[in-house]
């Protein structure tokens, strides 16, 4: 008699059988478990970073509410005649005011601080702003764009390792935020949840400019007269450095002259003794960024201030912004507006 | 690729399906062709200089193998270190050369202008090529059989794990395992993953959240006062320990998950109670390679203290000028090899352990090795001599440490405490795996313990390790 199998797998001898079986059992549980835990894990960190929205710094409330007033808000009426968008990072959120520039400017003068802590691209919000029906006259620049010279690709995307811990862990900051908040609110927690309200409303009173409180650490919030730091240069001109070829300039020229707006650089605050004081602008520099007429730098490279208008090492406070926005009025009223 | 990438995962798993799907054949093969995309990530053309090391090598160890005379043999092991050598000389050397014959030549009253060629320094060069020339050297010596096989021999140059900062294996150790089949064992995952983790929290945590304050002062020490200099002095040894073992460990995960055993490169070095000792537990793998390539061949530590010096000395000025073209390494390699003679007389006429018993000496052994290991590593870092002098001149005068200066260095409030935090935890699992084993391996017993740690651990170093790609430190040399 000749025996056949009915299945190849009933063909294998019994032991090979159990022992496969019982190499894939040995894999199974560990990482059904492992996969169980960290996706716990996960969503109760993804919960707590959506149920407690007030944890999030003031930094992150005010960006998700100048977007929100970028896309579906509207930011100029047509009396506008000079509608203007400021960008920039934390230094600029917290220096130029936009409320005592439109005054110092006129009537047909609307402004809005776009400045984004920690945000260096400028591209992607004012994209998102000219999409919300948002068409300014100007943009002031107060950062260089970056010198890359093409759009980011696959290749790009896949190596932005910032930007995919993100994407996968959206409360990535979660943790630090929250440490924070407990901490700087300890004795004050019930009013503290409340604050991100204040906070929202105070920088959308302000058009965009907002204090970062958090951040300052000095009585008064203000920093001492001889307050210094070992990084500063005060035998160090900090000249600003403007690339000339760069994906985001070509791209910015495209929207510029799509939407016929100017682009204009305009000069940082810094600390005395942060670095040495500018020299004064020569006209040269004033002239047109290259042969393109929509790009223009003014001014000197920065503006100097004592350190008591200073919050932090780096952000002003509020007399510090009133003088900044003085200066970058006289700087505006003397040629960059017809 | 780096190891502390997204792109790296993305390509680890990738190879690990392929590499363990495809028939065992097969993998001879898939090995290579990933090890060279792991490295051609870099630049394309650094493959040519690999692909030539590797049949540089391979010839003449046949060529070593089927020599009838002593004399062929010698020839064909010179030809290979002189083409190794030669390679690394020209890529890694060269431009230090030109410029040191214009300073000569403007001392001697004869300027010439500033000229350097701006040659790129492949990345592991110098790692794969000492790995190399290991494998000739021990075929010369016969220690080891000629490798026959192509493919298994430009696995071991290759082979993509630790090619770029090694270990810097030995053939006899690791040749043999790529005639091996390797299949995906679930008892070499959970340690390989360990290995893994443990190695980038070092790297993310711990070595990358400590650079900015190394990189600050370093690059102008005179604008800090000794307080921040020698911070920066301990943050460094800390960074770079941090840095080149976390590699050591990944790579020694990435290889233990697909079934193969690579050296261990460190063994808690901050944990060594003189410099000797010190130097035994960091960079094993070099340190091991000038050991048994150099200096034993040069006699060791026979005919004499004042020739073991000599030969001590030697094996650390080249040790020196292995990490970089610059008399800063020169100088680094010259400062070790003064302590470790100093230190070897020290011990072998003193006997410290006699007056002061073995446990202070094991501990005051320990300050030493770090103060030492610190200063070392300070001229080590120091772009300049001039750099490295401001350093130690200003730890004349100790000022107050200030908050902003930390959070302009780029450590603010939560991330001092952070990095302070992952030292802390570094220096705990350090001890417990130097001095306490025993404590481990009951905490691994404890049911499910390791697992919810590894995924604490994982999710430590996603939420808190520092994301942007920063290249591992010993890349450079």
């Amino acid at each position: 008699m000749v025996y056949t199998s009915p299945s190849s797998s009933a063909a294998l001898p019994t032991i090979e059988r159990e022992r496969s079986m019982a190499a894939a059992n040995r894999w199974q549980r560990p990482v059904a478990e492992f996969a169980f835990l960290f996706a716990a894990v996960w969503v109760v960190f993804y919960g707590a970073y959506t149920l407690l929205p007030f944890t999030r710094p003031g930094s992150v409330v005010i960006a998700d509410a100048k977007f929100d007033v970028m896309v579906k808000g509207q930011m100029f009426g047509p009396q506008d005649r000079y509608r203007v968008m400021a960008f920039g990072h934390s230094k600029a959120l917290t220096s130029m005011r936009p409320r005592e520039l439109d005054a110092a400017m006129g009537p047909e003068f609307r402004s809005y601080n776009l400045g984004l802590p920690g945000e260096v691209r400028i591209l992607p919000i004012l994209e998102a702003a000219l999409e919300g029906g948002n068409v300014p006259t100007h943009v002031l620049l107060m950062l260089p764009w970056d010198g890359k010279p093409n759009q980011p690709g696959l290749m790009d995307l896949l190596r932005d390792d910032p930007a995919i811990a993100k994407t996968l862990l959206p409360f990535r900051t979660f943790p630090r935020d929250a440490t924070l908040f407990l901490f700087e609110n300890r004795n004050r927690l019930a009013e503290a949840v409340h604050d991100v309200d204040v906070q929202r409303n105070s920088m959308l009173e302000e058009r965009g400019w907002f204090f970062i409180k958090s951040q300052s650490h000095f009585r008064n919030d203000r920093l001492p007269d001889d307050y210094a730091l070992p990084s500063d240069r005060p035998n160090r001109i900090e000249e600003r450095k403007i690339p000339e070829k760069s994906f985001t300039r070509t791209r910015l020229e495209q929207l510029a002259t799509k939407y016929g707006f100017e682009i204009i650089f305009i000069p940082l605050p810094y600390r005395n003794g942060e670095f040495k004081s500018a020299p004064v602008a020569d006209n040269a520099r004033l002239a047109t960024l290259s042969e393109h007429p929509r790009i223009r730098v003014l001014g000197p490279d920065y503006f100097n201030y004592p350190p008591a208008f200073f919050a932090d090492p780096h952000h002003m406070n509020l007399q510090g912004a009133l003088a900044y926005t003085a200066d970058l009025a006289r700087l505006l009223k003397s040629g960059a507006f017809d | 690729m780096l190891f502390n990438s997204f792109e790296f995962f993305l390509f680890f798993i990738t190879f690990l399906v392929v590499y363990f799907s495809l028939p065992p054949r097969f993998q001879p093969f898939v090995m290579l062709i990933g090890s060279y995309i792991f490295y051609m990530g870099w630049r394309p053309s650094f493959a040519l200089l690999l692909a030539l090391t590797t049949v540089v090598d391979y010839t003449t160890g046949l060529m070593m193998a089927g020599s009838r005379t002593e004399a062929g043999r010698k020839w064909a092991m010179i030809t290979a270190l002189t083409i190794n050598l030669g390679v690394l000389a020209t890529v890694k050397y060269l431009d230090f050369m030109i410029a040191n014959v214009i300073g000569l030549a403007g001392l001697v009253g004869y300027p010439m202008p500033d000229y350097a060629l701006g040659i790129i320094l492949p990345v592991g060069i110098s790692f794969y090529t000492f790995q190399s020339i290991g494998y000739t050297l021990d075929v010369y010596n016969r220690r080891i059989e000629a490798e026959r096989n192509f493919i298994a021999y430009a696995q071991y140059v290759a082979f993509f794990p630790q090619l770029v900062a090694g270990p810097i294996e030995r053939a006899a150790h690791m040749l043999p395992q790529f005639h091996q089949t390797h299949t995906l064992k679930f008892e070499n995952v959970p340690p390989g993953l360990w290995l893994i983790g443990y190695g980038l929290f070092k790297k993310m945590c711990v070595a990358d959240a400590l650079a900015p304050v190394v990189n600050g002062v370093f690059a102008e020490p005179q604008a800090y006062s000794g307080t921040y200099n020698l911070i920066a002095g301990f943050a460094f040894i800390l960074q770079v320990y941090g840095d080149f073992s976390g590699y050591s460990d990944i790579a020694r995960g990435v290889a233990r998950i697909m079934g193969f055993d690579l050296m261990i490169n460190f063994r808690q070095p901050f944990f060594a109670t003189s410099i000797s000792d010190l130097w035994r537990r960091w960079n094993i793998s070099l340190i091991s390679w000038f050991r048994d390539y150099l200096y034993f061949p040069l006699g060791g530590s026979k005919g004499g203290e004042l020739k073991a010096a000599r030969n001590i000395m030697i094996v650390w000025l080249a040790s020196g000028l292995w990490h970089g073209a610059a008399w800063t390494y020169v100088a680094w390699g010259f400062y070790y090899g003064v302590w470790l003679i100093v230190e070897r007389h020290f011990t072998r006429h003193i006997y410290p352990e006699r007056w002061l018993g073995t446990r202070l000496t094991s501990v005051l052994g320990c300050f030493w090795a770090i103060a030492i290991f610190t200063i070392g590593e300070i001229i080590f870092r120091a772009p300049t001599f001039g750099h490295a002098l401001a350093m130690f001149q200003s730890f004349g005068s100790f000022g107050p440490l200030s908050y902003g200066t930390f959070k302009v260095l780029g450590l603010p409030s939560f991330e001092l405490a952070l990095v302070c935090l992952s030292v802390l935890i570094l220096f705990v699992v350090d001890y417990h795996i130097a001095r306490r084993p025993d404590r481990l391996a009951a905490l691994v017993a404890v049911p499910r313990l390791p697992m919810v740690a590894g995924v604490g651990l994982c999710y430590y170093v996603l939420l808190f390790g520092v994301m942007g790609r920063i290249e591992f430190i010993y890349f450079q040399f």
